[in-house]
């Protein structure tokens, strides 16, 4: 079950903040016990207290902790209408100090976007300079630091905290006091650039990021200049100490005064504004059809009405989509053809028989060639090539096209093969019936009644072989044994034995009607004689007995 | 028996309803080309100057919706049918089979992008559009093309029984996009790619204030933008609302004026009738009004206030 709702294609659900129940921070705790005992006169105060430490990350964050950021470091990037972010791994994060006393609410970070000439700045003697224009400084000119018109945070450290694990160093950028105030958000600002999400990515995301992921997010609160490329560099900075430096606080701004603030973690990144916008470039885009705008020239009158049948004829072929296009006839004259690709701008009209001597409904609906696909207007004098040029290019890029070309070829020869036995099953049948009535019936009605599954069988792939063989045998071989017989095999095709030749001269063995149905039905004569012959040996066996 | 009583008679025999039924099955095209065929059908190798013209059909920064013309489709096949030797017998042979072939390669044309996705449980019997059946499409060019690869379309039908894949969708070059659905859409969602979630406002456009897409944070539609009248609320923001006073104009800052925004943006909502749980905007609220994924925009088809082709 999820209780995350649907935005676009993720599961997500936003909540305002997760704030601990207690803020980082050094804390003591007094227990005081008051005993009064009238009959021993005792009276006694009792105390006892506990120093402890909430740790929360407080200088630099843990390793690994943000999981996202936007802009990526170094991208070339179009902010002008997407606010930079970052998202942590700890959902605790944002909230687990305090910015004041009394403000649980405001996360004690920011992401601040800078451009390189607003942090202050003096690169190291030895080595290069920092791209975010950080530097890294002992906490004893940070924290609590107020010398040569530079200021540090106030900040309470625990001496513990100090030393532990070596002298404590931190990553500070230096930022005029008139620029902060510009740039920083204000204190009733801070929570709304923080926020937690859970995300449901199921299992269509990598290891670590799959199932149901709890995230803190900060978002900054400065979009690119949309008129300008630069670089920029963001940092997450601690506001810890800075309640009353922010925008709209309490401590007044001295000017020419250098703020040093502690930077969590920082990136840096250029602001494009000549990049892409998406939307920008969807908004510019016009929606409409295929076709070119028609604008009458002045001469031809404003009113369509009045347009001449061959004017009125122009404007309708560019409302339907066609463009005039040079055309050199053959004969050499120079003229002009209307030609409309595929796609149309109206609902096309589909026309069965572009052949025109075919009437539609027939089943020779094809076009045989570019020449017959090109449509003549006898009205204007016009020639359309739409449809000849699509021919012709069916047959060119197919003729490209080797393995589907030669496909092509091949099921015409074997469909040519297969309508040459078909006709001469139909011929032989013809034959035949000639044979046993003296006449044949019209090849219609033969057609008629054909048994279809029989013939079908015979022209499948193994059987067509045989026939083709029986064809080779009867007219090539035959032919070149015994020499031109006049288009007559020289063994019939479809009756090697010869037996279905002599069908009417066996009357002992099948009569008329017998050979007849036989062919009808399909059924093989030898099959029949066979069978007539079977029964006889029997009754003949069976009088033997008696 | 003469050579031209032969092939009378063989006109004659294909004239008949049962030899033509017949042939079809003993006869069939294999799927090399049938294959070959769809591939036409979709227009895959057609040079582009012979699909649109003229570039003055489709300038710059255009979306261009379109049906696809099944007789321009059918003289292609024609003259893909014609290759090989034509004497009066293959003439009559190709005819007698070019209407099942048309039907049979369209059909497969249908299916051909959503079985190389394997996407083909999505066009299930019933869905899967008819042979013949009027197919339409769009041409879009335009940076976003090659400025956001993965770019989605998603296309609206007059009716549900339309498969949900496009039967083509190609880039055709830098900035040129080519779709072709199986029918022909009311509208269609141009979507960012859902490559990450963003905040942030979308550009109103030229000098347009920029806009917060509003989005439900109560009731059953929680997360869902804000819509009315099919179209999603888009709240104007003017700068005054939006940035800090700029001290120095010829240095702006584009600082964000948080206090002033979250409050415009809950004046918005309240506007579009879905006001914030509580008396102001908390800052989930205001981080849902942020969100911007994926941006999308609709077009609706303009072909569908057209008349058919004038006669």
């Amino acid at each position: 079950m999820s209780d995350l709702n649907t935005i676009g294609e993720l599961k997500m659900r936003f909540v305002d903040n997760t704030i601990p129940a207690l803020p980082a921070g050094t804390y003591e705790i007094e227990v005081h016990h008051t005993i009064t005992e009238h009959s021993y006169k005792i009276e006694k105060d009792y105390t006892a207290s506990q120093r402890f430490v909430v740790k929360a990350p407080r200088f630099t964050l843990p390793v690994g902790v943000v999981q996202s950021q936007f802009p990526l470091q170094g991208a070339d990037v179009d902010f002008h209408v997407n606010l930079p972010y970052i998202v942590f791994r700890h959902e605790h994060l944002p909230w687990a100090r305090s910015l004041a006393n009394d403000d649980l609410l405001s996360p004690w970070m920011a992401l601040m976007i800078f451009t390189p000439n607003e942090l202050v700045y003096s690169p190291p003697n030895n080595g290069d300079p920092n791209p975010t224009r950080a530097t890294v400084r002992s906490i004893d000119v940070v924290a609590n630091y107020s010398q040569n018109n530079i200021k540090g945070p106030v900040l309470y450290i625990d001496d513990a905290e100090k030393t532990a694990g070596g002298p404590l160093k931190v990553e500070t950028i230096d930022v005029l006091a008139d620029t902060f105030r510009q740039l920083a958000p204000q204190q009733t600002e801070l929570q709304y650039l923080a926020h937690v999400r859970t995300v449901d990515s199921a299992g269509n995301a990598a290891d670590g990021e799959a199932g149901k992921q709890t995230y803190a997010a900060l978002l900054a609160n400065r979009f690119g200049d949309p008129a300008k490329d630069q670089p920029y560099i963001a940092h997450v900075v601690s506001l810890e100490g800075w309640a009353n430096y922010l925008p709209g606080g309490s401590e007044p701004v001295v000017t020419g005064q250098t703020l040093r603030l502690v930077s969590l973690y920082s990136w840096n990144f250029t602001g494009k504004a000549a990049g892409i916008s998406f939307g920008a470039l969807v908004k510019n885009m016009t929606a409409g059809t295929l076709k070119l705008p028609f604008v009458a020239p002045a001469s031809w009158g404003s009113d369509p009405q009045n347009y001449s049948a061959a004017r009125k004829e122009v404007q309708k072929k560019y409302n339907n989509g066609y463009v005039a296009m040079d055309y050199d006839t053959r004969t050499g004259e120079e003229s002009f053809a209307w030609y409309r690709g595929p796609f149309t701008p109206t609902v096309p009209l589909l026309i069965k028989n572009l052949e025109p001597q075919v009437k539609e409904g027939e089943y020779l609906t094809r076009v045989s060639s570019a020449d017959k696909a090109i449509i003549y207007d006898a009205e204007t004098g016009t020639f359309d090539h739409s449809y000849a040029v699509a021919w012709e290019m069916g047959r060119m890029l197919t003729l490209a096209n080797r393995p589907a070309a030669l496909a092509i070829w091949q099921w015409k020869n074997t469909g040519i093969q297969k309508i040459q036995t078909l006709n001469r099953i139909i011929a032989d049948k013809q034959k035949k019936q000639r044979k046993l009535l003296g006449t044949a019936a019209p090849l219609k009605s033969l057609l008629d009644t054909m048994n279809w599954q029989q013939v079908k069988d015979d022209l499948t792939d193994d059987q067509a072989g045989t026939y083709t063989f029986m064809d080779y045998l009867g007219r090539t071989l035959g032919k070149h044994i015994l020499g031109d017989r006049d288009e007559q095999p020289v063994v019939s095709v479809l009756d090697p034995t010869g037996l279905q030749q002599h069908g009417d001269s066996m009357p002992g063995v099948l009569n008329k009607e017998a050979m007849l149905a036989a062919m009808e039905k399909g059924i093989d004569p030898h099959v029949l004689i066979s069978n007539l012959l079977n029964e006889a040996l029997k009754l003949s066996g069976k009088t033997n007995e008696q | 028996m003469s050579k031209h009583a032969g092939i009378t008679q063989i006109r004659e025999i294909l004239e008949h309803t049962n030899i033509q039924t017949l042939l079809q099955d003993v006869a069939a095209t294999d799927s090399t080309i049938d294959n070959w065929l769809a591939r036409l059908i979709l227009l895959g190798d057609v040079p582009f100057q012979n699909l649109v013209a003229d570039s003055r059909l489709l300038p710059p920064d255009a979306i261009r919706f379109f049906y696809v013309d099944p007789t321009w489709l059918y003289a292609l096949i024609d003259g893909a049918l014609s290759i090989g030797s034509d004497t009066s017998l293959d003439s009559l042979f190709t005819s007698v089979m070019a209407e099942t072939i048309r039907d049979k390669s369209s059909l497969t044309a249908n299916k051909m992008r959503a079985k190389l996705l394997g996407l083909e449980s999505l066009v299930t019997a019933g869905m899967e559009p008819a042979q013949n059946n009027l197919v339409a499409g769009l041409l879009l060019r335009s940076q976003i093309v090659t400025a956001f690869p993965g770019l989605k379309i998603v296309p609206a039908y007059a009716s549900d029984a339309v498969s949900s894949v496009p039967l083509r969708y190609e880039a055709l070059g830098k900035d040129l996009l080519i779709v072709i659905f199986p029918a022909v859409p009311v509208s269609i969602k141009i979507q960012q790619p859902p490559h990450g979630l963003q905040f942030g406002l979308a550009d109103g456009g030229g000098a347009k204030p920029y806009q917060a897409r509003l989005r439900y944070v109560t009731g059953s539609h929680v997360g869902e933008q804000v819509v009315k009248d099919g179209r999603a609320v888009l709240a104007e923001i003017p700068n005054a609302d939006l940035f800090r006073t700029e001290t120095d104009a010829s240095n702006k800052k584009y600082v964000l004026n948080i206090g002033a925004l979250k409050e415009k943006i809950r004046q918005e909502m309240v506007k579009a009738a879905t006001p914030p749980a509580g008396p102001a905007i908390s800052p989930a609220e205001f981080a849902m009004q942020m969100i911007d994924t994926p941006e999308e925009v609709v077009f609706s088809n303009p072909q569908l206030q057209q008349q058919n082709d004038e006669q």
